[in-house]
């Protein structure tokens, strides 16, 4: 859940007197600019929080409502509506008045890493992007398994500033020297991803045969999976009909409304002519 | 917000990180503002304040210090090689 105070874009009509408006929010800017006694502490787990005259956005549909309070007791929501004077003391308050409070963002496609190109990059860094801009959940859908596994639990604990973290592992191919691949083989290597505490696995474009059996086995262990659809035997239409969780860049997706395949020229060289793009916004 | 919104008002963000007020009120339908005209006040009011994740508040401010430090401590460590 994450708080914010959305940027405005004024419209003050003159002839209506804006001016007691603009003073308005101008006052309301530097409120919030002055720290109040008992607001939290960046980082520093509270047991009892207070979130007082917040609109609320709650994240079904409905529209915003408020203001009103939010009490945050040992990490849940226990309360949306007014305080009451029989509630116990919050232990940090955050005013909120003239805010927003909206449910955490969940960012479903990020790559954990701590270089890029081979160039290392702090951690962290991006990190607090995450959360600055409101992520508190991030689903990894390719990366260092070991690394990642490690981060998850370091944010779980609470001893790394980081969004919670749902490892979508590419790992479970080729886990055995057998090849060609096949459906059995796809399936033990499901399996893998589960036992070595995978939340899902990541698709590349697998025939549908074995695509089939991986998303059956997923189903059977209770994994999710998220597949990158590139130019492949299946399309969008396919992963659907058999289940995947998710669906991640763009190749396949309009293929999926054809009866067929795309007239492609006899001489058409896909790998010469284009490159599919991934649309994803990502890192 | 994604691009000015003075040049183009009828580019607003749609995901609803920008709010068109009147007088304090939110407007849904501001097709009828023209860009340019004097009577428009753009406002920035800050954006996220506190993540929140389990109950532990994370302030936005200090997050976006911090990364402004790690940015100026690796272009001055590269600028040394």
């Amino acid at each position: 859940m994450s708080i914010t105070h959305p940027r405005r874009l004024v419209v003050a009509l003159v002839a209506f007197s804006g001016i007691a408006l603009l003073f308005g929010q101008g006052l309301l800017a530097r409120q919030s600019a002055r720290p109040a006694p008992n607001a939290p502490v960046h980082a520093k787990a509270v047991k009892r929080l207070l979130i007082k005259n917040a609109m609320v956005i709650y994240g079904n549909g409905k529209p915003a409502f408020g203001p009103t309070d939010i009490v945050v007791s040992d990490g849940l929501i226990a309360r949306v509506g007014p305080s009451s004077p029989k509630d116990p003391p919050a232990d940090a308050v955050i005013d909120a008045t003239g805010k927003y409070v909206m449910p955490g963002i969940i960012n479903t496609h990020m790559h954990l890493q701590d270089e890029r190109g081979g160039v290392p990059q702090l951690f962290q860094y991006e990190m607090n992007l995450y959360l600055a801009s409101g992520a508190t959940t991030v689903r990894d859908v390719g990366s260092d398994f070991d690394k990642a596994k490690a981060w998850r639990a370091e944010s779980a604990a609470h001893t790394l500033v980081a969004p919670r973290i749902l490892i979508y592992t590419p790992n479970w191919r080729g886990r055995t020297n057998q090849a060609p691949e096949t459906p059995q083989t796809v399936r033990a290597g499901v399996r893998w991803a589960k036992e070595e505490g995978a939340d899902g696995i990541k698709l590349f474009g697998p025939d549908r045969d074995l695509l089939e059996a991986a998303l059956d086995e997923a189903h059977k262990v209770g994994l999710r999976s998220a597949a990158h659809i590139a130019v492949e035997e299946t399309n969008a239409r396919d992963y659907a009909e058999l289940g995947i969780t998710s669906i991640e860049h763009f190749y396949g997706i309009a293929d999926a409304a054809l009866d067929g395949i795309q007239a492609f020229p006899a001489n058409y060289n896909w790998a010469a002519s284009a490159r599919a793009t991934s649309p994803t916004c990502s890192s | 917000m994604n691009g000015n919104p003075l040049e183009d008002l009828h580019v607003l963000n749609p995901y609803g990180t920008d709010i068109v007020t009147l007088n304090g009120e939110p407007v849904s339908n501001y097709s009828s503002l023209v860009p340019g005209d004097k009577r428009i006040k753009v406002e920035h009011a800050g954006g996220i304040e506190w993540t929140i994740k389990d109950g532990i508040p994370y302030h936005v401010p200090t997050l976006m210090k911090q990364v402004k430090d790690m940015v100026s401590a690796a272009r001055a460590e590269r600028a040394k090689k």
